[in-house]
């Protein structure tokens, strides 16, 4: 976890390279939303990540609606992406630190899309470098990280948790793509061994430079060694069975067996002739059933649910099919 | 003969349009992100944007040839159906070789092949010359009118657009109803 004078450091020194201040920087922000209430530095470039090609990401909160498309201006001589966000989007990371349950609120693709924005920019935010502000503003930012760095541990063990049981569901008929579900899965836990050194910065390919600089320095071997997952049958057998190894390390406890809930895809379409059912999507590929009902979500959205263990052929096909989205109900043991 | 069979016309068109966009918007991005690590010496960011290169490659060309089409967040789809197994051990090859370099000599040598990599991909969209970048001002709107261009392919292989919703042109109720935003 770097402070905010090393933050305010690696800003301050990118600008120089290009005979920019912060000042420069924060000139960029334009008052049609009105004024400014906290005004954050949020990108790569701030936790001394960037590259000479890297721009500047400012997250500008105002009271007023406003665009949800960045705006980019390349006036410095260099890109800078403007995000202005209503001051109203604080209540909602409010209530989002307050309970955060996975079940029945995530079970969607959308619903897990929109979470996964929300955390990305939120964690952004909680590590970012305040520029400018009213007291008020400050304040809160300053009381945000504690709360967001237990939400990253939470997030990012529940999403292991969700890669790892893919990853189990296609073990044994496809092991070369398990790999890779394995390899995902495990990334996913060191951004929890990251958050727990304090490290919680949203973004995937910044793994490794979190880890080398934090307690957590140790894993960066077993980031090599997942990186360097297999494709052959065989040997993605045991880098699979590895994985789960390092997994229940450090993820204990871990439920073994968690319920999980499959949702449909969106887009999704069901039609029926002569009683047969054809589920699918684009029209491309699908799934024909003659059960009765097939494809109707139950009262709780879900086509599916229950202990992972328990997932049958029939639920196993409608995701190989692209047909269903697979989330963890909660995190206990089934 | 200077005219060869499509079998599947909507995948042609799906693989030409939705790999393109993937090209302009993400293995780009993956592009510029492995140069700037390996001038940086960061191997371990270097390997992740090499990783995510090659999923997305490979995802594309699997929609091209019999797979479904490319959702990166969806971990149980096979993103490589339908592709030859050497061509799968090629691609995640370079990212265990990149993962495992050891200095900047190796990481150098590791660039040229997968720089390579991502140029044989490019041709195989129909880029003679590398396509515009979107994250470079010179090459935004030229980008931009590329991706206008292949629209009317994406609309018509009845797959779901590709392109981010904002830059799309202005939709009429028939765009609209032509396809959903998947991205």
């Amino acid at each position: 976890m770097i402070d905010e004078a090393t933050s305010r450091r690696y800003v301050e020194s990118f600008l120089a390279r290009r005979d920019r201040s912060l000042t420069d920087l924060t000139d960029q922000i334009a008052d049609s939303f009105g004024a400014a209430l906290l005004t954050v530095a949020a990108g790569s470039v701030q936790q001394g990540f960037g590259n000479d090609e890297s721009d500047v990401d400012l997250l500008v909160f105002v009271d007023a609606p406003v665009t949800n498309i960045p705006i980019s201006s390349h006036e410095l001589g260099l890109p800078v992406d403007i995000n202005y966000l209503p001051v109203d989007w604080t209540g909602s990371v409010d209530s989002m630190l307050a309970s955060p349950a996975y079940d029945g609120a995530l079970a969607t693709f959308s619903d897990w899309k929109d979470s996964m924005r929300r955390f990305k920019r939120l964690a952004r935010l909680a590590c970012g470098l305040p520029l400018e502000g009213t007291e008020h503003w400050q304040a809160w930012l300053a009381e945000l990280r504690k709360p967001v760095t237990d939400y990253s541990v939470f997030w990012w063990s529940r999403e292991s948790l969700r890669l790892r049981t893919a990853a189990r569901l296609i073990r044994e008929t496809n092991p070369r793509l398990a790999a890779q579900r394995y390899c995902d899965a495990g990334l996913s836990a060191l951004e929890v061994v990251a958050a727990q050194a304090g490290e919680i910065y949203f973004g995937a390919k910044w793994i490794q430079p979190k880890l080398a600089r934090s307690a957590a320095a140790r894993y960066q071997d077993t980031y090599q060694f997942l990186l360097s997952a297999p494709t052959r049958a065989e040997e993605a057998r045991a880098y699979n069975g590895a994985v789960e190894d390092l997994l229940a390390e450090l993820l204990n406890p871990l439920p073994d067996d968690p319920v999980v809930q499959l949702t449909l895809m969106p887009d999704v379409k069901r039609l029926e002739v002569r009683g047969r059912t054809l589920l699918h999507r684009w029209g491309a590929q699908g799934v024909e059933s003659r059960t009765p009902g097939f494809g109707v979500p139950g009262a709780d959205g879900t086509v599916w649910r229950g202990p992972a263990s328990s997932l049958d052929e029939d639920a196993k096909l409608l995701g190989r099919q692209g047909l269903v989205w697979l989330s963890v109900a909660d995190g206990g043991q089934a | 003969m200077s005219i060869q069979a499509v079998d599947d016309a909507r995948r042609w068109m799906g693989f030409h349009s939705i790999g393109t966009v993937h090209l302009l918007i993400d293995i780009q991005a993956d592009i510029e992100d492995f140069v700037g690590a390996v001038r940086d010496g960061r191997s371990g960011v270097a390997a992740h944007a090499v990783r995510s290169l090659v999923l997305r490659c490979l995802g594309v060309r699997s929609l091209g040839a019999g797979g479904g089409v490319p959702d990166f967040d969806d971990p149980l789809t096979d993103p490589f159906h339908g592709l030859p197994d050497e061509v799968v051990e090629e691609g995640f090859g370079l990212v265990a070789r990149c993962a495992r370099v050891t200095g900047q000599e190796d990481l150098d040598e590791v660039m040229a092949d997968v720089l390579a990599y991502a140029r044989a991909f490019e041709r195989e969209l129909g880029f003679d010359e590398p396509p515009p970048s979107i994250r470079r001002p010179e090459g935004l709107y030229p980008a931009l009118r590329l991706a206008r261009e292949i629209l009317p392919l994406n609309e018509a292989s009845g797959y779901p657009l590709a392109l981010p919703s904002d830059w799309l042109p202005q939709k009429n109720d028939k765009t609209a109803a032509a396809g959903k935003e998947q991205r």
